[in-house]
């Protein structure tokens, strides 16, 4: 990466030798972008392996199309259209591949100590299996749908052919007597 | 391997890649498409014959105006079609946006003469839309090949600009020689709107024709 701070200036002159065929120029104004769109990008997305994705993307993008550079214009303007272009497209795959739903837990310590269950309570996990044995079947099947699975009572109600009202009762109670049953 | 070290070696062997390469021109593609074009249409207008009441047409203000309009729309739209397949469009998306506008006020007049004159859709026919289709079609592929080699950072844009070029060159093509014109709502009907729903078909894969 380039270690002095460059200007858009010099970015300009860098691409112009570049189109020219300029290897060394060329090799500067790539190390002289990479760290501006990498910042440019993070600010936006806050995501460190987004932002050096859609930078890769972004370096691959002004190779492409270096030709299409007008030297009479700056050279800003020029990157940040490929820059927005790239990270729209970026984002747009990923909310296609719903991508902004799941997440791993690789690296991700935060993330696994909120929302991972932690082996060392594997105890209490087992008391909950338990007491849930039990309830009846319907009683826990309620109780699994809204509170383990995520369902709302009316997609619930709908699915066991029962009022909405009597399905948030019989979770409310099932809530009750398994807390009960865990004191 | 770290993100660094894939980031210089991306780099390095970009730049190792690069060769001296000739600077695209936004005017060249877009002369080349309207001499194509006026070619084109001018084998349509030799094939078809102008139409019988074409020299009187253009005596009448309303008729000059209404082609002034639309060559405009074709010249400002051709040029934002050649500019928009550029990253930057060349700062000039000022273009589009004078396309945009002369098509709107090619719109309110087509609407106002459909008012004028009663508005009858009895008038529709399909074999003329075949034939409107039939006129714009080659065109349409030529400036669509012609852009995709660009860099359009607005897809949709681009595939906008090229439909209303070939709408309006089609336009003009049918308007001077379809013997078959007895109002506005005809031309509408059969010029314009068989193109821009097949153009808004194309629309949807705007992102997919232009992806580099």
């Amino acid at each position: 990466m380039a270690l002095k701070q460059s200007t858009s200036d010099e970015w300009t002159e860098w691409a112009i030798a570049a189109q020219q065929g300029d290897k060394r120029a060329y090799n500067n104004l790539l190390n002289a972008i990479a760290p501006y769109v990498r910042n440019v990008v993070i600010k936006t997305l806050s995501n460190q392996d987004a932002a050096e994705d859609i930078m890769q993307e972004v370096l691959i993008s002004v190779h492409k199309s270096l030709a299409s550079y007008s030297p009479e214009r700056p050279f800003k303007p020029w990157l940040m259209a490929i820059m927005n272009f790239r990270r729209t497209d970026y984002l747009r795959k990923h909310y296609a591949r719903r991508e902004d739903k799941t997440t791993t837990t690789d690296e991700n310590y935060e993330f696994e100590a909120a929302n991972v269950t932690n082996p060392t309570h594997l105890g209490e996990l087992k008391d909950i299996e338990a007491a849930m044995e039990g309830l009846s079947d319907d009683h826990r099947k309620i109780f699994q749908m809204i509170k383990i699975e995520g369902y709302t009572a009316k997609e619930v109600a709908n699915e066991m052919g029962m009022q909405e009202s009597a399905v948030k009762v019989s979770a409310h109670r099932t809530m009750k007597k398994l807390q009960g049953m865990l004191k | 391997m770290t993100k660094s070290n894939n980031i210089n070696d991306l780099i390095g062997q970009l730049s190792e890649e690069l060769e001296p390469m000739k600077k695209r021109c936004p005017y060249r593609n877009i002369a080349a498409w309207i001499i194509l074009s006026l070619v084109y249409i001018g084998g349509v207008i030799a094939y078809y014959g102008p139409k019988m009441d074409l020299i009187e047409s253009l005596t009448t203000s309303t008729f000059l105006f209404e082609m002034l309009l639309v060559l405009g729309i074709l010249g400002f739209s051709a040029m934002a079609s050649s500019f928009l397949s550029f990253p930057d469009e060349r700062q000039m998306g000022w273009i589009r946006n004078v396309a945009v506008t002369l098509f709107g006020v090619l719109l309110l007049w087509i609407f106002a003469n459909i008012v004028e004159e009663g508005g009858d859709f009895s008038v529709f026919f399909l074999g003329s839309c075949y034939k409107g289709v039939f006129v714009e079609a080659i065109p349409f592929v030529a400036l669509i090949i012609l852009t995709m080699r660009g860099h359009s950072t607005r897809p949709y844009w681009l595939m906008t600009m090229n439909v209303l070029a070939v709408s309006a060159l089609g336009w003009i093509g049918l308007r001077i020689t379809c013997a078959m014109y007895e109002s506005m709502i005809y031309s509408f009907l059969h010029y314009l709107l068989p193109f821009a729903i097949l153009g808004a078909a194309f629309g949807f894969f705007a992102r997919k024709i232009f992806k580099w």
